[in-house]
């Protein structure tokens, strides 16, 4: 499975603490907006930047794609998918949905990514929840909401 | 539209309300109605993620939700349904 992450999704699943173990067992791809966008978001002093910075160490183990520059990184992961070089987008941005949903590739939430990991048995349902809660802080109330509501998936 | 409700308050807690109401140059109603309009506002910010998972648990229909949060009720069907959505669709990899 090509998972296809955006710059928001990337930095909650670092938050999870699972990150690491999705970009070393699974197949992540990116494109250049999005590395560009964790270089910049990285140039700050907050927990984010902190964040995207370690990320950016991650990138041996993550997939560029070349595609067409576009002006933010999920309408470079519309590309990536009509390329047909993913087979799910993974964002946790609920105002790029409509844009998301124009490609016919399934588009899922960075709560999925540890929901597969469960069912792959590489963490446990625990694991889950308490990542859960970890991709939780620092968050809006409506991205907050995902990670709420992503509970539902251990059940 | 409005409706009209009666509640009951005790002495002391109505004389508080007066003197108020007396220095802000107010009627008692028109302060009351404020006051509690401030309260609901506040209470719907503070529970809107409680308010959100009673919907997605079933517990709460959407026009219910969307009298409680407004627009913001769209999203959170969206999340749901994404949420649910999504699941069926890793539940696939794993022949369900």
């Amino acid at each position: 499975m090509i998972f296809a992450i955006d710059t928001c999704a990337l930095i909650t699943l670092q938050y999870s603490g699972f990150l690491s173990t999705i970009t070393a067992t699974t197949d992540i791809v990116i494109t250049k907006r999005i590395r560009s966008e964790l270089e910049e978001i990285g140039t700050f002093s907050d927990n984010d930047a902190a964040t995207s910075r370690e990320i950016l160490k991650m990138l041996h183990n993550i997939t560029i794609i070349e595609v067409p520059n576009r002006p933010t990184g999920e309408e470079e992961l519309i590309e990536v998918a009509l390329q047909d070089k993913c087979d799910f987008i993974v964002s946790d941005d609920i105002r790029a949905m409509p844009k998301l949903k124009q490609t016919n590739t399934p588009t899922l939430f960075s709560t999925h990514l540890l929901y597969y990991m469960f069912r792959e048995k590489m963490i446990s349902k625990e694991a889950g929840l308490v990542a859960l809660e970890k991709m939780r802080n620092n968050r809006s109330w409506k991205e907050n909401l995902i990670y709420l509501t992503g509970i539902q998936l251990f059940r | 539209m409005t409706t009209q409700i009666n509640i009951r308050l005790n002495e002391h807690l109505l004389q508080e309300i007066d003197t108020v109401v007396h220095m802000l140059h107010v009627s008692r109603s028109e302060w009351l109605k404020m006051k509690l309009a401030e309260a609901v506002k506040q209470d719907i910010l503070k529970y809107r993620e409680a308010l959100a998972m009673e919907y997605t648990m079933g517990h709460l229909s959407f026009n219910e939700l969307q009298s409680a949060i407004g627009h913001d009720a769209e999203d959170v069907r969206l999340i749901n349904e994404m949420t649910q959505k999504g699941k069926k669709e890793i539940d696939k990899l794993f022949g369900k």
